[in-house]
């Protein structure tokens, strides 16, 4: 029982470059495009840097004592280790889903500078996107347990096969492959709708 | 409700459907990528005219190349995962992002501090 190594260190540099992409996004909207200093962000550097830490101590030193807490249904060993790592898709999702955010903003702010609208640079507070951000996490990481809850409840009182009970987890998996397939395609449509934004400009200039 | 929708789901959903469904996920997630990739570059060979520097050259070829090999990938390496199809458009994207981020972000804040 446990992940193989391979696994854990793609599942720990999949995180950091999602959560570099997030810090970068962050970084960019409000220390330089909004000008709010690097200190009003202590908080969200907090969460981050502590839940990274969390989750490498998780990975690496507590996957056994993760998986023998779970460990409950007897021969359900292998769900515990599946259980983990839908935890680390479930968050790709949601630091993806949070970039989105920021980049629809930085989007918006750019294109209001370039049609020559009214540009307020405290239209949205560090603590308004905080909330959006930890709103969005919520709601994922519910439906994660919610959802493996249900499973576990399903498989022993239908007295499924480990089998159907792999099956509902596979489609979890397929549930996240939506939504990330959502998720690229809006951040690919941000970037082509920045490229003819600048290229109008440019053109006009 | 849940209960018989995840019951559904567990007797129906087999590793066939799985393995056909995987396919079609990663065939519209590539696409998608593709497709962020090509305007990320049209971005930075914008910025590089802007800057003076030459157009992009080798990395619309390789660009070009991933996505001929792509569909023969998909079919030959059913097992792949979406990261091992995609590592050299990764590749395109992290070397854009260093060779011509910082002249961009300089752009955009020039251009929001205009």
């Amino acid at each position: 029982m446990g992940i193989p190594f391979d696994t854990k260190f793609m599942a720990l540099s999949w995180t950091t470059g999602e959560l570099f992409c997030l810090v970068f996004l962050r970084w960019l909207l409000f220390d330089l495009l909004l000008n709010k200093r690097l200190r009003q962000q202590t908080a969200f550097f907090l969460f981050c840097g502590t839940g990274y830490v969390l989750l490498v101590c998780i990975l690496y030193g507590g996957t056994d004592i993760f998986c023998r807490w779970l460990d409950i249904y007897g021969s359900l060993g292998w769900f515990c280790t599946s259980l983990l790592w839908k935890f680390f898709v479930t968050l790709w999702v949601g630091i993806e889903g949070v970039c989105v955010l920021y980049a629809l903003r930085i989007y918006h702010l750019v294109k209001l500078r370039l049609i020559g609208g009214k540009f307020d640079k405290n239209t949205r507070t560090t603590t308004h996107y905080a909330l959006v951000t930890a709103i969005f996490l919520l709601i994922i990481f519910a439906f994660y347990s919610f959802y493996h809850f249900n499973a576990i409840h399903v498989f022993q009182k239908y007295g499924l096969t480990t089998s159907n009970l792999n099956n509902m987890s596979k489609f979890y998996l397929r549930i996240c492959g939506v939504l990330f397939i959502i998720i690229e395609w809006a951040i690919a449509v941000i970037v082509f709708k920045s490229y003819v934004l600048l290229k109008r400009t440019h053109e006009r200039n | 409700m849940m209960d018989k929708i995840l019951l559904w789901i567990g007797q129906n959903f087999t590793s066939d459907v799985f393995r056909l469904s995987t396919m079609v996920q990663e065939i519209l997630w590539s696409s998608a990528e593709f497709f962020l990739v090509l305007f990320c570059l049209r971005i930075a060979n914008w910025v590089r005219i802007r800057r003076g520097k030459r157009r992009i050259v080798v990395r619309y070829m390789l660009f070009w190349c991933f996505v001929l090999i792509n569909p023969y990938l998909l079919l030959t390496m059913p097992g792949a995962t979406h990261d091992q199809l995609m590592l050299g458009n990764f590749t395109i994207l992290i070397y854009t992002a260093i060779s011509e981020g910082r002249d961009g972000i300089a752009i955009l804040k020039g251009i929001v501090d205009a």
